[in-house]
């Protein structure tokens, strides 16, 4: 109750510049995805290598394409307002079904790139603020190192060489085998799980880099604090100073780095989707720019806007959480 | 004999390697005893966006398509009409009426029998009003009657010279009157979950991962088809589909399913095949394109002075890796009715190049530079990009300074073919079996269409071509229809709006346990139906 009270003009103030923030995103991202030279119809044509004068002309009309672009920025906005995210010429169904189709994937795939950057991103900065200096401390900055310079695409395509092709240990593309047999539940999960490792791993590794070097950089800090010392003049075991004082205060800075980066994954996934065949939602924005798909385009530039929106809102609350001295906007002093 | 004359015509072509591998192992094949059971694992890319090939040139559409949907004819190596849904033919000696008799106890994949009005329907309804290629191809079919349920005639106001070529699969599948007449045929229910009459029926298409044809148990032709079923693997990542076909996840992939650089490496394993054997009917080549509006590039002695300056033989060996072979003119090698070597040759010679572009008054400036160009390549395939890079250095040495312009297709298309924003122009086409269907568009004068893809987008105009392809459309005499197609390529090899580089080859990439492929010039867009798997 204290913390909701707490919390209450803080989420005012968001879901305002929220929504403010959305309807700069609905005309920015109308004006942008017209600005791209050629049309649907063009994409349409150029696939096929071939077409038809009055074939295209129809296409231009059935598409809504032949309005002026003032009266389908009107058209759009108001099917938006009665939550209609339109229709995709291109695959022949409303565009919010393509998306929700889509969407369990990419979830699933970030969610488990999160976690894991996020365990192993900790456990490593730990480790290397522990043993400060030392053999261990180095070969976990060489390996961070390592891992930050090594583009998405290329480490997914070393991953996809060693344990798929040479070693034959894992698949290389797809969400799950294509089976025609009863598949139990179990059965299920491990095969969606044994697709999974891959491309998780090519995500995970720059944020585990990333990750690992804010973690040890924010340890050494906080253990330099005087209320580290005073815990340890209180004559608590080192473990317990460590773990229980320093690590929490030391988890801020991550979280502030996990919550923007939760929004440029989006972005990363649609190399790592490619890559290995994964059917997201960073696969379907990317073929949607290609096509000059507006209608899927816009809608899932929305949507990206409103889950960003939301996880900074989520952050926030984690904030509140992890910090009880953060309060409405201001950050009183330690 | 029918094989020996396809060994004889490629190796004209240039692919006589390939086609020899391919030929021992189409007989070895022969000896075998097809299997029934197993799963074709098979690529398909990008991933279409509707199964409806009515109205739709798209390959992918196509490549599936033609494993659910079926055509009146089919084709035989030499472009000769073999039967399919149709038993038998009889062709007027005017060429004026077609009668074909329909196989009996044919059905649709939901029980309904087959007859003649669904042909009648197709032609009328679909082909002919919607149909990208359609639409020109049977537009001198004024009639369509369905005497009785067994028999369909096509009347014709003309000739139609290129008709069987045209009534096969890639372009012409025949869909059922019973789910399409009367309602929106471009967006109906059943454009996602077709109903065919062919050896594999639609089962789930899971968007972004995979499509699933399986195995008709009722098909009229048994004891085909052999296999259980297919799937569709969409695999976006062109370095994701070598991968698959190199831990065999994927045991067949194409046209041209990974990058060129790719190929051979993957021609080397010992699981693998690649060949371009049964793509005879597409003729793929790659063009150079001028706007001829353009001051310099519109005199033709230009134009000449940069066809010497093109090596045909490097690009083939260094950017088709050896798929392809140098192009003679603008008609493809294999389109053997109506090609001719007899055509104006423009050998590579730099300094031949430079004493026509000095002769055309285009001296070289203070900074070397006689004048500047940008160029264009349709980026949907790496290679027109790489020979674009090619063509700027070779250019450039002559004092022709290149700008490269890569942008989307997307793109490319609105800047060549509306926005007519460029100097020269690099792309790849599929000429297909006839000419007419295929080249003409490119050259006619009447083919200009601002806002319309792929057609005469560097203002040519000549009235001697424009009435030789007049004449092509109709005439039945296949002498005297090559005498005007030779006309026609030694006139435009003369002018050069478009210099032709390469002819490239749609190559496939296959797992040796995949037999029974190639029985067509169709390759992969074939049925399917004597495809099986030896060694599950």
């Amino acid at each position: 109750m204290q913390f909701l009270r707490r919390f209450a003009p803080l989420a005012r103030q968001r879901l305002w510049q929220g929504a403010l923030t959305l309807a700069a995103v609905i005309i920015f991202n109308f004006v942008l995805v017209h600005l791209a030279p050629g049309s649907p119809v063009d994409v349409l044509a150029g696939e096929a290598g071939t077409s038809d004068p009055a074939r295209a002309a129809a296409l231009i009309k059935e598409f809504g394409l032949d309005k002026s672009l003032p009266s389908q920025f009107l058209d759009y906005v108001s099917n938006l307002g009665r939550l209609n995210l339109g229709y995709s010429y291109r695959d022949s169904q409303p565009v919010l079904d393509l998306i929700l189709t889509r969407l369990p994937a990419t979830l699933l795939l970030m969610t488990c790139a999160i976690v894991l950057s996020l365990a192993a991103g900790i456990l490593i900065g730990v480790t290397a603020a522990w043993r400060v200096n030392t053999p261990i401390d180095q070969a976990s900055s060489f390996l961070a190192t390592l891992c930050y310079a090594t583009p998405m695409f290329w480490s997914g395509l070393m991953l996809i060489t060693i344990f798929s092709v040479k070693l034959g240990w894992l698949p290389s593309d797809g969400m799950r085998t294509v089976t025609f047999d009863e598949q139990n539940a179990f059965a299920l999960v491990l095969d969606v799980a044994r697709h999974l490792v891959l491309p998780t791993t090519s995500l995970a590794l720059f944020y585990i880099a990333i990750y690992s070097r804010i973690m040890r950089a924010s340890m050494l800090e906080v253990s330099r604090l005087d209320f580290i010392r005073a815990a340890r003049a209180r004559g608590l075991s080192s473990t317990a100073v460590y773990y229980r004082h320093a690590l929490r205060n030391a988890l801020l800075p991550v979280t502030t780095m996990a919550g923007v980066q939760i929004a440029s994954m989006l972005g990363g996934s649609v190399i790592v989707e490619t890559t290995y065949g994964w059917p997201g939602l960073g696969r379907l924005s990317f073929e949607a720019v290609t096509r000059r798909d507006y209608n899927l385009m816009m809608a899932i530039l929305l949507i990206s806007a409103v889950i960003v929106i939301v996880v900074n809102l989520l952050m926030d609350v984690l904030y509140c959480l992890i910090d009880p001295r953060i309060k409405h906007g201001t950050e009183e002093g330690r | 004999m029918k094989r020996r004359d396809f060994i004889k015509f490629s190796t004209v072509a240039g692919v006589n390697i390939a086609a020899t591998q391919w030929s021992d192992i189409a007989l070895a094949q022969d000896a075998e005893e097809p299997r029934r059971g197993g799963t074709l694992l098979m690529a398909i890319f990008p991933e279409p966006t509707t199964l409806f090939s009515g109205a739709s040139v798209i390959n992918q559409v196509t490549l599936f398509g033609t494993k659910i949907n079926e055509s009146l004819i089919a084709l035989d190596f030499d472009f000769s009409m073999k039967p399919m849904l149709a038993r038998e033919w009889d062709i007027a000696p005017n060429g004026l009426t077609w009668r074909f008799r329909l196989r009996d106890g044919v059905k649709w994949h939901d029980g309904r029998v087959f007859t003649s009005a669904d042909v009648a329907f197709t032609m009328m309804e679909i082909w002919k009003k919607l149909h990208p290629r359609g639409i020109q191809s049977f537009r001198n079919i004024t009639a369509v009657e369905a005497p009785d349920p067994g028999t369909v005639v096509f009347r014709l106001a003309a000739p139609i010279p290129f008709l069987r070529t045209e009534l096969s699969a890639f372009d012409a599948t025949i869909f059922p009157k019973h789910l399409y007449e009367g309602t929106d045929i471009l967006n109906n229910p059943y454009n996602i979950k077709p109903i065919g009459t062919g050896p594999f029926k639609f089962r789930e298409w899971v968007r972004g991962s995979h499509l699933i044809a399986e195995r008709n148990p009722d098909y009229w032709d048994k004891p085909k088809p052999y296999l259980d079923r297919i799937v569709f693997r969409i695999i976006p990542d062109p370095a994701g589909r070598a991968a698959a076909l190199e831990s065999q996840q994927l045991l067949i992939a194409g046209p041209n399913p990974v990058p060129l650089i790719d190929i051979n490496r993957l021609a080397a394993l010992p699981h693998l095949e690649v060949g371009n054997r049964g793509s005879e009917y597409f003729s793929p080549m790659i063009y150079l394109q001028h706007n001829l509006k353009h001051p310099i590039l519109g005199k033709v002695e230009v134009r000449r002075a940069l066809a010497h300056a093109i090596d045909q033989n490097f690009v083939v060996r260094n950017i088709l890796f050896g798929r392809g072979s140098p192009a003679s003119g603008v008609v493809s090698t294999y389109q053997k009715e109506a090609y001719t070597s007899e055509v104006a040759r423009y050998p590579f010679d730099l300094k031949k190049a430079e004493a026509l572009l000095d002769a055309a008054g285009l001296r070289r400036g203070a900074d070397g530079v006689r004048f500047a160009v940008t160029l264009d390549p349709n980026t949907a395939f790496e290679q027109y990009v790489r020979i674009a890079e090619y063509l700027r250095e070779n250019f450039n040495t002559i004092g022709v300074k290149v700008t490269l312009r890569t942008e989307d297709s997307a793109a490319w298309v609105r800047r060549v073919y509306t926005n007519y924003d460029y100097d020269m122009s690099i792309f790849g086409t599929v000429l297909l079996a006839d000419p007419t269907v295929g080249m003409q568009r490119f050259f006619y004068s009447g083919a200009i269409s601002k806002g319309t893809p792929f057609v005469n987008s560097s203002f040519y105009s000549n009235k001697r071509v424009d009435e030789l392809f007049d004449l092509c459309r109709t005439e039945v005499d296949t002498k005297r229809r090559a005498r005007y197609w030779h006309e026609i390529q030694r006139i435009i090899q003369d002018d050069l709006p478009v210099i032709a580089i390469v002819n490239q080859e749609y190559t496939n990439v296959i797992n040796k346990r995949v037999r029974g492929i190639t029985v067509s010039p169709h390759s992969l867009f074939e049925n399917f139906a004597g495809v099986w798997l030896s060694g599950i």
